[in-house]
């Protein structure tokens, strides 16, 4: 029986949703809808702690009592609700509809033919029922807020007497009792690390930031690695890649000669999409996997590029050890493991 | 707040990383196949689209 209901309820929630915009957008508490209960608890809560803190007597007491409860009771309710699981979701319905009767009952939708009138016609008023639960809502809030107000401006020549005339920071922290000491000494902690974190983070990574957009529109624009390598900055995480990218280039290129050397076969690893456009190019260049004549070509080109000399002097020196220096520009990609101890590598 | 204001600051640099690291390799593939670690500073030899 009970599932029956729920079932038609939840039907009836569904088509509304889906197929009735436009009396939800006319009746335009559409935006504040879901603020409408946290602004309730919300007053309840003001309500409940300006009575406890300016009335004087008994009723004002269990009237702070009791607003400060309910809130309470509703966050234990929903609390529990999660822990159990959201399967029993229409069981909260009750009790909230206890709490405060005028504005929790949902927006009752229209039956489907006045629906489609509804947006025949282009601005429904909105309905009288409707507005008066707005507006008894919010006289209720503004209520909440405004008796215990009243109460103490009733009140006011007793309670000076009785308030504290030092009302400076630091003797309310003195006068305080020492457990709301500790939270306050926590929360200053909190405070400083906070700000720390955000300020210095915030420092750091919009350098970094700035540094990297720059040293990317380099990369962008250069026209060759050696290029790019001359006027990047030195510190930016671009030219770890760039000389990266300039060693592996060096390495592709060694081992691209060497195995054309040995098979014929065309092997460049990175630039494999480009280089396989030009084979024949390649092979007149290299005439023939002349050993002798391809050292020769290089010497000289060695020695003008003085930069990826030096690079590559870096990467023979640390060729034995484990992992070689620089970040690796793609892991993926450089797919058969070289042969470190190859006798003609090391040579230079 | 902060968390999440750090989380989007980074993703956007490391997006910037990638993107770098993406040219960086669009320059190597550029400077193998054209063979300009063998022959640089020869302007004519060829001209690579870009």
């Amino acid at each position: 029986m009970r599932k029956a209901g729920r079932n038609r309820r939840q039907g009836a929630r569904g088509w509304a949703e889906s197929e009735a915009p436009a009396v939800a957008v006319a009746h335009a508490p559409a935006a504040l809808r879901p603020w409408r209960w946290p602004v309730m608890l919300a007053a309840l809560t003001l309500f409940g702690l300006l009575s406890a803190l300016l009335g004087q007597h008994g009723v004002w007491h269990w009237l702070s009592w009791i607003a400060l409860a309910i809130p309470l009771a509703v966050i234990v309710h929903f609390l529990a609700r999660a822990a159990r699981g959201s399967q029993r979701r229409e069981a909260a319905m009750p009790l909230l509809k206890i709490l405060l009767h005028a504005v929790s009952r949902p927006v009752r939708r229209k039956a489907p033919n006045k629906v489609f009138m509804a947006q025949a016609v282009p601005t429904p008023p909105p309905s009288r029922r409707s507005a008066f639960r707005r507006w008894s809502a919010a006289f209720l809030v503004m209520l909440l807020i405004a008796v215990p107000a009243g109460a103490f401006a009733q009140t006011a020549p007793a309670m000076n007497a009785l308030l504290p005339h030092d009302l400076s920071p630091w003797s309310m922290f003195l006068s305080a009792d020492w457990v709301v000491k500790l939270v306050m000494i926590g929360l200053g902690f909190a405070s400083i690390v906070t700000w720390t974190v955000l300020l210095a983070k915030s420092i750091e990574l919009t350098r970094a930031t700035g540094r990297q957009r720059r040293a990317l529109a380099v990369v962008n624009a250069a026209r060759s690695l050696a290029e790019a390598a001359r006027q990047i900055d030195a510190d930016a995480a671009a030219a770890i890649l760039v000389e990266a990218g300039a060693s592996r280039a060096e390495t592709v290129r060694r081992r691209a000669g060497r195995s054309r050397r040995a098979e014929g076969a065309h092997r460049l690893a990175p630039g494999a999409d480009r280089g396989r456009h030009q084979p024949a190019h390649d092979e007149g260049n290299r005439g023939a996997g002349d050993h002798r004549r391809d050292r020769a070509l290089r010497r000289p080109v060695r020695h003008r590029l003085g930069h990826h000399e030096q690079l590559h002097r870096h990467l023979e020196g640390a060729d034995h050890q484990p992992r070689r220096g620089g970040a690796r520009a793609s892991p993926r990609r450089c797919s058969p493991p070289r042969s470190a101890s190859s006798p003609r590598s090391r040579r230079w | 707040m902060i968390y999440n204001h750090f989380a989007r600051q980074i993703a956007a640099y490391k997006a910037l990383v990638a993107d770098s690291s993406a040219g960086v390799l669009r320059l190597a593939s550029r400077d193998l196949s054209r063979g300009v670690l063998d022959k640089p500073e020869e302007p004519g030899l060829r001209v690579v689209a870009e």
